[in-house]
């Protein structure tokens, strides 16, 4: 029975980060296209770097590091996320959502 | 400890080999089409509104949360099943994680943004940069 549980085990880890990797591979050699992540742009077309979805993209990196962390030092059950990480992570996504809902009813910018 | 007929025993050895087999073909077909391209993920993270847009903040942070809450919750399954295993005597039947409220709520807050934001992009009312879009104010009716 050991062995079907290894094999299932090799199996899970090839599958699991096997799609992570492939994705990861796209988006490092480009074939995913991250550009304009950080970007916004005028009705015109003038693409400015938008602040907003910059605090957003730090947001997003802090908490997904600070869990991956967690994770890591005791993998015996999921760690928690705590209100502070959830209220700095929420208060991002609300400042990006009426950032980008301003700029969208005024005309004045698209992110 | 229940003592199972050895026909029990082939025929679970069995089942787990059948259900590991099947597994290992679709995980192989999945990474096949990706590499040759018919899984297309270059659109992976496009803002797909048509307007020319780069990659999309909510797509981008959606992807990092679902591989970080998956590959968490696959190293705790294997961490506790390596435990069962060096410890056969103390747990018994090795059970699914259980997801903490604050995953949920993280989960939920970086799903519903970009649902959000999908709403902002696409809703009625809240004006496009093209005259005469779908989401253009009627103008107001002149009374004489």
């Amino acid at each position: 029975m050991s062995i079907i549980i290894r094999i299932a085990i090799w199996e899970g880890y090839a599958f699991a980060f096997g799609l992570c990797g492939a994705v990861l591979l796209q988006i490092l050699t480009g074939s995913i296209g991250m550009r304009g992540l950080i970007e916004g742009r005028t009705p015109g077309g003038l693409k400015f770097l938008s602040a907003s979805r910059a605090q957003l993209l730090l947001a997003t990196l802090a908490a997904a590091a600070q869990y991956v962390h967690l994770a890591w030092q005791n993998p015996q059950q999921l760690p928690d996320v705590s209100r502070q990480w959830l209220l700095l992570f929420g208060g991002s996504q609300a400042l990006y959502l009426g950032s980008k809902f301003h700029g969208r009813r005024s005309r004045r910018f698209h992110i | 400890m229940a003592q199972y007929p050895s026909s029990f025993v082939f025929l679970e050895l069995l089942a787990g080999y059948v259900i590991c087999i099947l597994v290992a073909i679709i995980g192989l077909v999945v990474a096949w089409k990706i590499a040759t391209g018919q899984i297309d993920l270059s659109t992976l993270l496009h803002e797909k509104d048509g307007s020319g847009a780069g990659a999309s903040m909510g797509r981008f942070q959606l992807l990092i949360f679902i591989f970080v809450i998956a590959l968490s919750f696959f190293l705790v399954v294997i961490s506790n099943i390596k435990v069962i295993q060096y410890r056969p005597g103390d747990g018994g039947v090795p059970t699914l994680p259980e997801v903490p409220q604050g995953v949920l709520l993280l989960l939920g807050i970086s799903t519903s943004g970009y649902a959000v934001g999908k709403a902002i992009q696409h809703g009625s009312g809240t004006g496009t940069e093209q005259p005469g879009g779908a989401g253009q104010q009627p103008e107001a009716k002149k009374t004489p």
